[in-house]
């Protein structure tokens, strides 16, 4: 298993950032992945981001602009239930490019 | 589970409402008179909407998971509406997609981690689009309770 470090990023940085995070922990475990998650508030994703110590970003709130050195990925089709697949298929892609 | 820890007083299944602050004065309101959030929490929810908006088109249905963090919350409880005529909420990470909310699952959470569980389950439930569409037809609290039981029975 490949350790992985994600950050879920959500409006109030508990709800809906937490449901994503869940659903990645299960579905990556299956892919070989041993996922830690955080989760914050759009505000706190830049500097999350920069300290390196996460390998993606997903989010249901759109991130404030900046250098983020990491995929960003838009998790709300983990919400909705739909398309599912293809957000953690862009998550795993987004590892595999990071080398992990 | 959901259904065991869902209290009737927070359950409206003809909600009246014409705007997104109307339910939240409504349903927050409740969910502050059973005390389980604080006197802020109506106008945390009023003031996150308009930044962040919490109505989602499941398929198409609207549904709507308004919520605050959980520094106005005193303990972990979920109050559901079910809204006589569908009120307008933007979809959540955008700024113009209208969402007409028929549903209201309003999470109050005060500690994520310990509610995995039960914000897991909420997640399926809203998936669930003949859920959605029983939940819309109820009118009665008891009928809402158990939808929401049976669907939940069968995770």
């Amino acid at each position: 298993m490949t350790a992985v470090n994600i950050l879920s990023v959500c409006g109030s940085g508990t709800v809906t950032s937490s449901m994503v995070a869940t659903k990645l922990k299960e579905k990556l475990k299956d892919r070989g992945y041993s996922v830690t998650t955080t989760e914050a508030r759009p505000t706190e994703a830049l500097n999350l981001a920069q300290s390196g110590r996460f390998d993606v970003i997903t989010h249901t709130s759109p991130l404030p602009s900046g250098d983020y050195g990491i995929p960003t990925i838009n998790a709300f089709a983990c919400l909705i239930g739909m398309g599912e697949d293809q957000f953690f298929d862009e998550v795993v892609a987004a590892l595999k490019a990071a080398g992990k | 589970m959901i259904w065991e820890d869902l209290n009737e007083k927070l359950i409206v299944p003809d909600l009246e409402a014409e705007s997104s602050s109307d339910i939240f004065r409504r349903l927050g309101g409740l969910l502050v008179s059973e005390g389980y959030c604080k006197d802020t929490y109506v106008q945390a929810l009023i003031d996150r909407e308009k930044e962040f908006p919490t109505g989602i088109n499941m398929g198409n249905i609207g549904i709507a998971i308004p919520h605050t963090d959980r520094g106005h919350v005193n303990s972990g409880k979920v109050a559901i509406g079910i809204l006589k005529e569908p009120v307008h909420f933007y979809q959540m990470g955008s700024t113009d997609v209208a969402v007409n909310v028929k549903i209201v699952f309003m999470l109050a959470v005060d500690d994520p981690e310990a509610h995995l569980p039960f914000l897991q389950r909420v997640l399926l439930v809203l998936q669930d689009q003949q859920v959605l569409e029983r939940l819309m037809q109820v009118k009665s609290k008891q009928e809402i309770i158990h939808i929401i039981k049976e669907k939940e029975q069968e995770l």
